[in-house]
């Protein structure tokens, strides 16, 4: 019980600071009874590229159990040998970047105590990614505990989203961090490769020291700043309401800033990608802008955009609360130029997507390890739709001379090379092309056939519901369907059993036409209800409803005339189709399309022999 | 010894005296381009008639779209098993995409051994003008430098490969490594490739004018030709160069998407008009080069016969 006393008397007073800072320097959402609060004091050695920390964590149990011990997360520790799981599992490359032996990272706690001074003992588990400690005493349902600790750690060269590169320091996932105490247990896994991260909301208070002459970007707002005679700086960041807090560091950063509505967003670039400027300004303006309507909004007053060096592409398209990584990334592997001379839109999907997740992770914060469909793929969906806002339907990613493969073809190509996957699963259970498929592209056609199937007005009033119900929240998927059935009133188990939890496939087809009867057919075995539309020779249209319960379905209109053109969901709304040139069917090749086609070709083949031939 | 000026006025009379010449080469290109067009469209709605989507997407232009389409067909046939409408698809797919590949090869052909035959008959009528246009004279002119054109064609593309590439593969990536510095290597590409082709057209021009037939000889009277009057050189090809690029821009910017808004016929119609602008701008600049050549015909050219 002394224990306990003294946590609540710390408790109450960082609370007391908290509140006094929250307030005054920053305008920020309305405090969700936050959980695991820090206050960090950190100093990096850019000589070494390593921190030194002290750490001071406040945390309220709000859970009807009582907590016996911590685990904390030592992200870092993925990174020191080739034997973790995490090298293990991705064979030293994550996104195309390879981890480098000769600059591995790690972290060591030391000097883990209460605030009383009561030493605690911080056990390492699993491959060093997870710590626990056992309490004294167990924190009984509504009581708050301070612990106390220093650190060490070690940043690898940039891999995996953290790390440094020359003087570029992205440094993610860098201190000790509580897993998330729910339903009587540690929610918190070893650092897998798939997997991301999950964390409990809580205000940070970082005070950082550093060399003058560093440009620095944080979660959150800077709220102080003081140079040192010994030529080092210190600057104070706070942020209140976040699950996470990351900051970046390079002398050579240069800043553009915006405003958006209530929003300052800053974009800290590197002078060789001045180009990205207003590009990823103009991005970053559309995102907060359509999300904000979209879905609610950005709780936030500040969001920094960080570019990454060329050699450091492993720090880019990261999202952390109130801050994305972006850089000169491309989500199809092209070239650098591709992506400035704007052939390749991967800057603006990338800033898009990094964007998106302030509403699916940093504010909505699933679990990212357990249900990874529920952060990536609302985000992409977001990103989708947004890209198509932007820049046309579909969103382009990719304009060669007028030929334009779109974000949505991307992911129907992605999807097809494995579309019998569940959505729902643990980021690890699946390899690093079946994650992209369950986290990202499936989700995204599911997604969006729910919202061609139900309208968008009903999409969007499922998403501003789920994410008013559940902001500073950690939902699951079944919180997502009870939001749905509400919202929409209909029954969609097509969707979370046939698309989230199930493994079915589905391709619709017109597979004949004869006369007046035409035939339609379900391939796979997931069925969505869908429309047929057929048209007769007398110009005459009408439409069918059907279930797709049947796998073959025949349509007779013996009375009318002969049909001459069928198709089965006739405006794509079923995104999850697998082939769409088989829903239309005609009864005969319409010639003006023919000669159509042949008037094209003819005009492009004159062209190239023009070209090639020097003398036409 | 003539001007640039004057070269270029020489050039344009040639071309209005001898109409038969554009004609022949505006059928030619036309019925070249038909006769490989005309087989793939047959062929893809012969094998894709029954799914007009794609057709549609074809003939639209997105060609991206119906390569996305064959692969999408070909991976659902493959979750689906062979039994469904997804592996017919992909089977008809792929028999179009063969056959596309199949003009893909046949096109730098058609485009080469054409152009390498008709440049003697072409050059020759232009070098004989103020004759009346004689066609037999024609086919010999054809028949007598096919070879060495063939032969100056693949010196060309050598040149542009060896040359002109390596500026460009350079430019491009000072451009993505550093910036606006890389323009500096694509401009230094374009210029070597303006240059090299003048060479070049120079080169048969020469030939023709001179009745020669040898690569040596021609390489060294177009290298003292332009040695000796870059100034009117520049003029005498940089203006109808000038103008190819005007209507190109033209055509892509204004024409074209106007063009495209309008039924099928219209655009096909303003299609062929703005191949046979190009056409003609081309027969211009290769119709002053001949003038240009001839009028030095006071110079002392290697090996030549006064």
């Amino acid at each position: 019980m002394r224990l306990l006393f003294r946590c609540s008397l710390a408790g109450v007073i960082l609370s007391c600071l908290f509140s006094l800072l929250s307030p005054s320097l920053v305008s920020y959402a309305v405090a969700p009874n936050p959980v695991a609060s820090y206050i960090l004091d950190v100093t990096l050695d850019v000589g070494t590229k390593r921190l030194r920390g002290h750490e001071v964590i406040h945390y309220v149990n709000r859970t009807s159990e009582a907590i016996s011990e911590l685990v904390f997360h030592l992200y870092l520790n993925a990174f020191r040998s080739a034997e973790t799981i995490f090298l293990r599992e991705s064979g030293g490359v994550h996104r195309g970047n390879r981890w480098d032996p000769q600059h591995p990272g790690w972290i060591r706690v030391d000097n883990i105590r209460l605030d009383d001074g009561t030493p605690l003992t911080l056990e390492e588990v699993a491959d060093g990614t997870l710590a626990h400690a056992v309490l004294p005493t167990p924190l009984q349902a509504g009581e708050t505990f301070t612990v106390e600790l220093d650190f060490e750690a070690q940043l690898p060269r940039v891999f995996a989203r953290t790390g440094f590169v020359n003087d570029f320091f992205m440094v993610g996932q860098w201190f000790p961090k509580l897993g998330v105490w729910e339903k009587g247990v540690w929610n918190a896994y070893p650092f897998h490769a798939n997997s991301e991260f999950y964390a409990d909301f809580g205000h940070y208070d970082v005070t950082i020291t550093l060399p003058q002459g560093y440009v620095t970007g944080a979660t959150g707002a800077q709220v102080a700043a003081s140079t040192q005679p010994n030529g080092n700086q210190t600057v104070r960041y706070y942020a209140a309401n976040v699950i996470d807090f990351a900051w970046v560091a390079c002398p050579r950063f240069r800043e553009a800033e915006r405003r958006v509505g209530d929003i300052q967003v800053l974009f800290l670039y590197l002078p060789e990608h001045r180009w990205m400027v207003r590009r990823v300004l103009n991005t970053a303006e559309a995102a907060l802008t359509r999300c904000g309507r979209w879905y609610g909004p950005y709780p936030y007053g500040r969001l920094t955009i960080v570019d990454v060096p060329d050699d450091a592409l492993g720090a880019g398209g990261m999202e952390y609360p109130m801050l994305v990584t972006a850089g000169p990334l491309s989500v199809l592997g092209l070239s650098r130029g591709a992506i400035r001379s704007g052939v390749d839109r991967s800057l603006e999907l990338v800033v898009a997507h990094e964007i998106g997740h302030q509403w699916w992770q940093s504010v909505v914060a699933t679990n990212e390890a357990e249900e990874p469909w529920l952060d990536e793929g609302f985000t992409d969906y977001s990103t989708l739709r947004l890209a198509g806002e932007m820049d046309g339907p579909g969103g382009p990613v990719l304009n060669v001379g007028g030929q334009v493969l779109s974000y949505l073809d991307m992911h129907r190509l992605v999807y097809a090379t494995a579309p019998h996957l569940p959505m729902a699963g643990r980021a690890w259970e699946f390899s690093a092309a079946e994650y992209s498929v369950v986290a990202y592209t499936k989700p995204v056609l599911a997604l969006l056939t729910l919202e061609r199937m139900l309208g968008e007005e009903t999409m969007l009033r499922i998403m501003r519901a789920y994410f008013a119900r559940y902001r500073f929240a950690h939902p699951s998927t079944e919180d997502f369907r009870q939001v749905v059935e509400e919202v929409a009133g209909q029954d969609v188990a097509w969707f979370f059993d046939g698309l989230v939890y199930g493994s079915g496939v589905i391709n619709y087809a017109v597979t004949s036409m004869e006369g007046h009867e035409v035939l339609v057919s379900r391939q796979g075995e997931l069925s969505i209800p869908t429309e047929i539309r057929i048209t007769f020779a007398d110009g005459s249209t009408v439409f069918e409803q059907w279930n797709g319960e049947e796998t073959v379905h025949r349509f007779a209109y013996p009375d009318r005339p002969r049909i001459v053109h069928a198709a089965v969901d006739p405006d794509h709304k079923i995104a999850v189709d697998l082939c769409w040139a088989d829903n239309l069917l005609t009864s005969h090749v319409q010639l003006a399309t023919v000669v159509a086609l042949a008037a094209q070709w003819i005009y492009r083949f004159q062209d190239v022999l023009l070209a090639l031939g020097g003398l036409w | 010894m003539v001007s640039g000026w004057r070269a270029l006025h020489s050039g344009w009379v040639r071309l209005l005296r001898y109409p038969g010449v554009f004609g022949l080469l505006f059928s030619l290109n036309l019925v070249s381009a038909t006769l490989l067009a005309l087989p793939l469209a047959l062929l893809m709605v012969s094998v894709l008639g029954r799914w007009p989507l794609l057709i549609q997407q074809a003939a639209h232009g997105s060609t991206l779209r119906v390569v996305l389409e064959l692969v999408l067909a070909g991976l659902a046939s493959l979750a689906l098993g062979t039994g469904s409408s997804a592996a017919d698809t992909a089977y008809a797919l792929s028999l179009t995409l063969l056959g596309g590949l199949i003009v893909a090869v046949l096109l730098p052909l058609m485009a080469w051994l054409p152009a390498a035959f008709l440049g003697g008959g072409v050059l020759l009528t232009y070098a004989e003008w103020p004759n009346s246009p004689h066609w037999r004279r024609f086919v010999w002119g054809c028949w007598r430098w096919f070879g060495l054109f063939l032969l100056v064609g693949f010196v060309q593309g050598l040149g542009f490969v060896l040359v002109v590439g390596p500026f460009l593969l350079i430019g491009f990536g000072v451009y993505v490594a550093v910036g606006w510095p890389g323009w500096i290597g694509v401009g230094l590409a374009v210029l070597l490739g303006g240059v090299w082709q003048i060479w070049c057209e120079l080169m048969r021009a020469a030939s023709v004018v001179y009745k020669r037939c040898s690569l040596g000889y021609a390489l060294g009277a177009a290298w003292q030709f332009i040695r000796q009057r870059p100034l009117s050189i520049t003029l005498c090809f940089g203006v109808p160069f000038a103008m190819l690029l005007f209507l190109h821009l033209l055509h892509r910017w204004i024409w074209l998407p106007a063009a495209s808004s309008t039924g099928w016929w219209v655009a096909w119609l303003y299609l062929q008009l703005s191949v046979a602008v190009r056409l003609a701008a081309r027969l211009w600049r290769l119709a002053s080069g001949v003038a240009l050549v001839q009028g030095e015909s006071g110079l002392s050219l290697p090996g030549q016969e006064n």
